[in-house]
């Protein structure tokens, strides 16, 4: 996977917030998972912005850090995600 | 087929809601033999009260259309062949069928699945008394001291509102619960519905409060802190009622009950001489988080 990937969030993935987390849950497999502040901004703009480096972009415009550095965050995110069968990378 | 007249406490969802709730009756009748179906699916549930459980259903359970018709089958005991959309339950014997048993699942489960997959009520397992005319809801593990701590509360004057499965709903912005059947059970007894009690509420009432009982050892301190986010859903996913699997509807009601009603952890030593004392922090607690 690089930033030049498209992330694909599964159908059957659904969030709500609680507090300040999000949380997912797998309709299929009933497992839940909890995203802090940062985790679900990161989340929600991967749901809206497919591509990964468009995501990077607004999210390093958005937290104020480097494109650098923000590439390095989200590529891990997703990695972390797509262990968990939350996303598909086509 | 032998009309069964039902008179315990569900009765009372029907009794103190209005008819936006979609029904005020449900039919329950014995019946020989079901007609045929043609339930294909099977759903296992863990084992309760020592007996096989499982329900089964039409077609995969993810369509709106499944939910309809169900047949609910403790294994030797009864069989409960339920439609939702009439309100209709007919159940047939099985060899081990006594009339306690009957309504010892009736009350248990069948009925609170019904309203569930009905999405007329989200049922929650929890004891719950009326403290200050506001709801207080007790959840924990199995064994943590639910019906132990609902029952103490009974002795103190408080109205029960359910010892274990409790109805609850959203209307205008605000959770109610409706109390749900007016036994409690001080002991553990196999299929036994308990001891009836007229210290009953019969009234819808908000929900203050949830505490999760954490059983801590018998000089431990008596603690209550406040969960949020994922621990907050945590106990409310957990408080879920039966093995059904949450689907958006019952996901965004958690969300939205664990956003609106504090829910707290409370570590109660596994004492009994030392109930006077929980009850009193939990009573001092309610009025200082009011």
């Amino acid at each position: 996977m690089t930033i030049d990937s498209k992330v694909r969030i599964l159908d059957t993935v659904f969030l709500q917030e609680v507090d300040d987390e999000t949380i997912l849950l797998d309709i299929n497999t009933q497992e839940y998972f909890s995203l802090n502040e940062v985790g679900g901004v990161f989340y929600h703009m991967l749901k809206d912005e497919a591509s990964l480096q468009k995501s990077a972009e607004v999210l390093a415009e958005h937290f104020e850090v480097s494109l650098e550095d923000i590439e390095k965050d989200l590529l891990a995110f997703v990695k972390a995600l797509s262990e968990k069968g939350l996303v598909t990378l086509p | 087929m032998k009309k069964h007249l039902y008179a315990y406490g569900y009765k009372l969802l029907f009794s103190s809601l209005k008819e936006e709730n979609n029904f005020k009756t449900i039919h329950i009748d014995k019946i020989d033999k079901f007609p045929s179906n043609n339930f294909k699916k099977i759903i296992n549930f863990h084992t309760n009260q020592n007996r096989t459980i499982y329900l089964k259903v039409i077609n995969d359970f993810k369509t709106e259309k499944s939910f309809e018709k169900w047949l609910f089958v403790v294994d030797g005991v009864i069989s409960f062949l339920c439609d939702t959309k009439t309100n209709q339950v007919y159940y047939q014997k099985d060899y081990d069928y006594t009339d306690e048993r009957r309504d010892y699942w009736l009350i248990h489960i069948v009925l609170p699945m019904f309203f569930t997959l009905k999405k007329s009520y989200y049922l929650l397992h929890t004891g719950a008394v009326n403290i200050n005319n506001k709801a207080v809801l007790f959840t924990g593990n199995s064994h943590a001291g639910k019906s132990t701590l609902t029952d103490y509360f009974l002795k103190k004057k408080h109205k029960l509102l359910s010892d274990d499965k409790l109805a609850t709903f959203k209307k205008d912005d605000i959770f109610y619960c409706v109390p749900s059947h007016p036994y409690h059970r001080p002991y553990r007894g196999v299929e036994d519905l308990g001891i009836k009690t007229d210290n009953f509420d019969t009234k819808q009432l908000p929900i203050d409060k949830i505490y999760w009982i954490k059983p801590v050892k018998e000089n431990d301190n008596i603690l209550i802190n406040e969960l949020i986010g994922i621990k907050n859903f945590e106990v409310l996913r957990y408080s879920t009622e039966m093995d059904l699997s949450v689907d958006l509807d019952r996901f965004k009601y958690i969300t939205d009950l664990a956003n609106t009603i504090q829910v707290y952890e409370i570590q109660i030593p596994r004492n009994m001489d030392r109930l006077e004392e929980v009850y009193n922090s939990i009573i001092i607690h309610t009025k200082k988080n009011d």
